[in-house]
């Protein structure tokens, strides 16, 4: 009955214990200072991303919204073509696995056998590219991973999720000094 | 029972912690019967245009694919090769990198060989960084080379993704051929 119950806290539990993950790559000696406007880009060459989020308009004027939001904290302006800075975005879902962690952190063990269980799950991945104009170049990529489920479930919690996803990545832009 | 259970345990979450950061890295080269490696000292880059890694954060990643190049031109100009931009070059070069998910049901088990019924199972990303020589006058590969690991969290870590791939890449031209 008691593994029962933890077993079923474990699997209550597991989907909304995965947290977000971001960070980015960044091109070696980037010196952002003259950089002041962008634009959104064309498609990138990345391979084609998820219909249910890139064919989303929801999803589309949250996200460029978010970014464009981002941007103005950074100083830079958006302008219809032309821009200093070119962005591109990139949604994804990729199926995982996980292995739940829960009896393992807190150090408990039921029963003789402590084998936690592994759950799939579909990680969304947002990439955020931006290209400096002048040389066609990627400058910086950021990105954020989360399970995507809860946000296909829910527009309030998609439009919750891209706005911490998106002010995340691009707190890790460089900032002009 | 439960006591030892909570022990290994408590030595698994150390080792997630802490193991990621010399996880293993295997190795191995695969080298054709009468591979030229005598004569060819010279090389080009294959241009094999965008690649798709299985993770989304590596596909047409410049940052990524550089320090591939540039890792592998050092070492392999340690080893006498000379890059050339031209089509004349005895050798092409091609490099692949994958990044799949991987299952550990007995890590704990075999790092400790104790806990026969205290299995932990791990979740990680596992990648592989490949090599390959593919004679220029013939079109025939004559030196593959590759090394295989966890990388579980390293492409979150930009710098210490970077110190991975130069420790692959010198590893996996270092099972060259020696003339």
């Amino acid at each position: 009955m008691l593994r029962s119950l933890a077993l079923m806290a474990v699997l209550v539990s597991a989907g909304g214990c995965a947290t977000m993950t971001v960070s980015s790559h960044v091109a070696p000696q980037l010196d952002v200072r003259p950089y002041r406007t962008f634009s959104w880009g064309l498609p990138d060459a990345l391979p084609a991303g998820d219909p249910r989020l890139e064919e989303n308009t929801f999803f589309k004027d949250h996200i460029e919204g978010a970014v464009e939001r981002q941007l103005a904290r950074h100083g830079l302006t958006i302008v219809g073509d032309g821009g200093d800075l070119q962005m591109h975005y990139h949604a994804v879902i990729t199926p995982r696995l996980d292995v739940n962690r829960l009896d393992r952190d807190r150090g408990a063990c039921i029963g003789e056998i402590c084998d936690p269980p592994t759950i799939e799950y579909e990680q969304g991945t947002l990439i955020l590219d931006i290209v400096d104009t002048a040389t066609g170049r990627l400058i910086w990529r950021g990105w954020a991973q989360h399970a995507i489920e809860p946000a296909l479930r829910s527009r309030d919690r998609m439009a919750r999720d891209i706005e911490d996803a998106v002010r995340r990545m691009l707190d890790r832009f460089p900032r002009a000094l | 029972m439960r006591r030892r259970c909570v022990l290994v345990l408590v030595a698994a979450t150390m080792i997630a912690v802490l193991g990621t950061g010399c996880a293993p890295v295997h190795v191995q080269s695969f080298t054709e019967r009468d591979a030229p490696f005598a004569a060819a000292r010279s090389y080009r880059w294959a241009d094999d245009g965008a690649r798709a890694t299985g993770d989304p954060r590596l596909d047409s990643n410049p940052f990524f694919e550089r320090r591939i190049m540039a890792a592998a031109d050092a070492a392999l100009r340690g080893r006498g090769f000379e890059r050339r931009a031209a089509d004349d070059a005895d050798l092409v070069l091609h490099y692949h990198a994958s990044v799949s998910q991987a299952l550990d049901t007995a890590r704990i088990d075999r790092e400790f060989g104790v806990c026969a019924q205290c299995r932990v199972t791990s979740v990680y990303d596992a990648g592989t960084l490949m090599l390959d020589f593919v004679e220029r006058r013939t079109n025939r590969l004559v030196w593959r080379g590759w090394a295989e690991g966890s990388i579980d969290g390293m492409v979150d870590d930009q710098a210490w993704l970077d110190a991975h791939i130069d420790r692959a890449i010198a590893r996996i031209v270092d099972s060259l051929p020696r003339p």
